[in-house]
């Protein structure tokens, strides 16, 4: 019996001292921080670096429109000097872990920003996940957009690009991880969404292929629903063809693309491309039901490989790769010490030859 | 009796997987890694299919009682002894490593001592537990845990952005000799099988059904720690990153799970495993270097044993002090410099049980005629 109530002591001493390690783990509460929700990042007036912030702000309610942020804004000469400038500027922590869309300046990206990846790369706390972008006219003026619809701070950038939302053929988004990849690495050109700031609302139509760390070509809508493609293999887009000088639409619902490259011993090089797309008529000026739709499948593939081919011969152009037929190429050669360089040598003057096939699968609910 | 074998060898491979053995392997992923996971494969299997073979011949017997009657004590005690050091370290740098993962990723406000300091009690408590209740707990572990770990597996195969380009770019540096570290780093997943050099106490019988499956396990996971790093973060960013597969399993995104980042299921699942791990590793460190000590050691006090806690106490003590002097560059070299002994001592332990089962065979034998 003395015994147990030796040991009861004993065990309760030992809880008790316990108690002296609870000294709090200097963890802060969630109402002492702010969450940054999206992040501008431009070429600052007289510094290097501009940041802006966005805040959110929790509110009980969650209505459209309802959603409260708060901006600031300040310039320093490294990013991480800028951000540690910004927390005099307000009362709670800063907190990045809930970062999801990063917008660079367009200004900015016509110079070097490799260097402000760094600090993004090298923080714990930044998401692989998050969406980088770029903002026109410049990031502050896109983080400045508030939506009427918006339900939560940020919520209408997040919704375009991970797709949850809008579904638009013109939207090509691109992850953070994804870009550091792509940099780091040789043989496949990061692209990056264009943000262009209208009052109320953004358009996300074009898309500007980075190149040694720069923006290097910018293409516009047309251009980059064709890219978006060809590089994230889009499912959901519309192929325009004319059917004895009437036009008509057609909505896709598959795409399968499949290409190599082929450099025979004599001869010029060239990727063996095949796409076969699956769809409906959408809209069409005449009744299409009755007619040849052979002829009909084979009006629409000329006209999809001829915007194919432009597209690719334009890129090809400007020197870069956005699809990652380097990357192909790289992979499907067994040469590792010199196939980098002959790459190089050889994409300049490489052709496309495009095979495009469509099946027409039905008109719609109409003749 | 085989699914406890499996238990062991699958908590050893999946714990490799993500601490330092990518992190060896892909930093010379252009210098012979993928050699060394082909030779390792090789090499892994065959050690641990001659190990469990040599073993079923001493039945319930663990290593310290199979030495005793092969070895003078002259010879036993120090290697024993150096054994049991061994399997301390092997603990020992993981929970450090966790720890600073833990501070790292997801309480960065918490000082890194206090929470090795947490760590390392929790382990020292539970490794002085009975074997056969450790034993148990690992099965409970690994059947809550694997199915996430497939699942994040799966995941990251099916990932949209997976580049398997960037994987074919690898096989083009198969046929490079590896050096003798990334031999010891591959290999090291393959381990899991020694636990039974003090474990087969606790069976009557070690009779391991589908050793087929070894080499099958081993290859799957082994390529899917490197493949899948490479695939997600490209093969020339993959060498930027300290905590590769922590890094990897953030490009993952659950659209409609219950939290977005898939990294944070990652960590919440490897925290049971690595304090498992420890927990296994320290507890047989401990019986290891309890066997070395002389009898008047093991006294017991009011019906307990006081010497087991006085050892795993020693353990964890020097664990902390490594741990809160260490930072990230000089823990890697050590790692590795540990990892090359360890491949050495394994192939040495090895070699002496299938001297001892192949002798006890031939005694027998000739005293049956």
């Amino acid at each position: 019996m003395v015994n147990l109530r030796k040991r009861a002591c004993l065990c309760l001493s030992v809880i008790l001292s316990c108690g002296c390690l609870l000294s709090g783990c200097g963890f802060r509460d969630i109402d002492k921080r702010f969450f940054v929700v999206e992040m501008g990042i431009d070429k600052g007036e007289n510094e290097p670096y501009k940041i802006s912030l966005k805040l959110a702000i929790p509110s009980p309610k969650m209505e459209p429109g309802d959603s409260k942020s708060q901006i600031i804004t300040a310039e320093g000469d490294s990013i991480s000097a800028t951000v540690r400038r910004m927390k005099s500027m307000i009362d709670k922590e800063l907190d990045f872990g809930h970062t999801k869309v990063f917008v660079f300046g367009k200004p900015f990206m016509k110079e070097n920003f490799r260097q402000s990846l760094d600090w993004m790369a090298r923080r714990r706390d930044i998401q692989g996940v998050a969406f980088v972008a770029i903002g026109s006219p410049d990031a502050e003026t896109v983080l400045h957009v508030k939506p009427p619809s918006e339900r939560l701070p940020g919520n209408a950038l997040i919704l375009s690009f991970t797709r949850e939302g809008t579904d638009s053929p013109f939207i090509m988004s691109e992850y953070w991880f994804d870009l550091y990849r792509k940099i780091k690495g040789f043989g496949k050109n990061p692209t990056l969404p264009i943000i262009t700031a209208e009052k109320e609302t953004f358009d996300i139509s074009k898309v500007a292929v980075i190149s040694e760390g720069k923006s290097k070509l910018e293409l516009d809508a047309p251009d980059t629903e064709i890219l978006n493609q060809l590089v994230r293999h889009l499912q959901r887009f519309v192929l325009k063809g004319d059917f004895k000088g009437k036009p008509f639409e057609m909505s896709v619902d598959q795409f399968r693309k499949h290409y190599r490259i082929v450099t025979p011993a004599d001869g010029s090089p060239y990727i063996e491309m095949n796409i076969l797309i699956k769809g409906e008529i959408e809209e069409s000026a005449v009744p299409l039901f009755e007619q040849d739709w052979g002829a009909l499948e084979r009006n629409l593939e000329e006209n999809q490989k001829q915007r194919y081919v432009e597209v690719l011969e334009k890129l090809r152009a400007a020197n870069v790769d956005p699809v990652g037929f380097g990357v192909r190429y790289r992979a499907t050669r067994h040469a590792p010490d010199t196939e980098w360089e002959d790459w190089q040598r050889i994409y300049p003057h490489i052709q496309f030859h495009v095979r495009v096939k469509v099946e027409l699968k039905g008109t719609g609910i109409i003749k | 009796m085989t699914r406890y074998y499996y238990y062991f060898f699958l908590i050893c491979m999946l714990i490799n997987t993500i601490f330092f053995v990518p992190r060896i392997l892909l930093a010379q992923r252009f210098e012979g890694a993928v050699m060394a996971l082909i030779l390792a494969v090789l090499v892994g299997s065959t050690l641990a299919i001659v190990f469990t073979k040599s073993l079923s011949r001493f039945p319930g017997q663990g290593l310290p009682e199979i030495f005793a009657g092969f070895l003078p004590s002259v010879l036993r005690i120090p290697i024993i002894l150096y054994l049991g050091i061994m399997w301390g370290i092997a603990g020992s740098i993981i929970i450090v490593a966790f720890s600073f993962i833990t501070n790292r990723f997801l309480s960065p406000e918490t000082s890194p001592r206090l929470l090795l300091l947490c760590f390392c009690s929790i382990c020292c408590w539970a490794s002085t537990r009975k074997a056969s209740a450790i034993i148990s707990v690992t099965e409970i572990v690994i059947v809550l845990n694997l199915p996430i770990v497939a699942f994040i597996m799966y995941k990251s195969y099916i990932q949209k952005h997976f580049d398997w380009d960037s994987v074919k770019i690898l096989s083009d540096y198969t046929f490079k000799p590896p050096s003798w570290t990334l031999l010891a780093a591959a290999t090291y997943p393959f381990t899991g099988y020694i636990n039974f050099a003090l474990y087969n106490r606790n069976f009557k019988e070690l009779k391991v059904a589908h050793l087929w499956l070894i080499p099958v396990i081993g290859t799957f996971v082994l390529f899917t720690s490197i493949i899948v790093p490479i695939g997600l973060l490209g093969v020339s960013a993959v060498g930027d990153y300290l905590y590769t597969w922590i890094s990897a399993a953030d490009t993952l995104r659950m659209q409609y799970g219950f939290i977005e980042r898939v990294v944070y299921l990652f960590l919440f699942i490897y925290i049971g495993f690595s304090l498992l791990f420890v927990t296994i590793t320290w507890n047989i460190g401990t019986q290891m270097i309890l066997d070395c000590l002389p009898k008047r050691f093991k006294k017991t006090k009011r019906g307990r044993k006081a010497t087991p806690w006085i050892v795993a106490g020693t353990i964890a003590a020097t664990t902390y002090w490594f741990g809160i002097s260490s930072n990230d560059k000089g823990m890697i070299d050590s790692v590795k410099l540990w990892l090359s002994i360890r491949l050495a001592s394994e192939i040495g332990v090895v070699l002496l049980i299938a001297w001892m089962a192949w002798h006890k065979h031939r005694k027998r034998r000739i005293r049956h005629g």
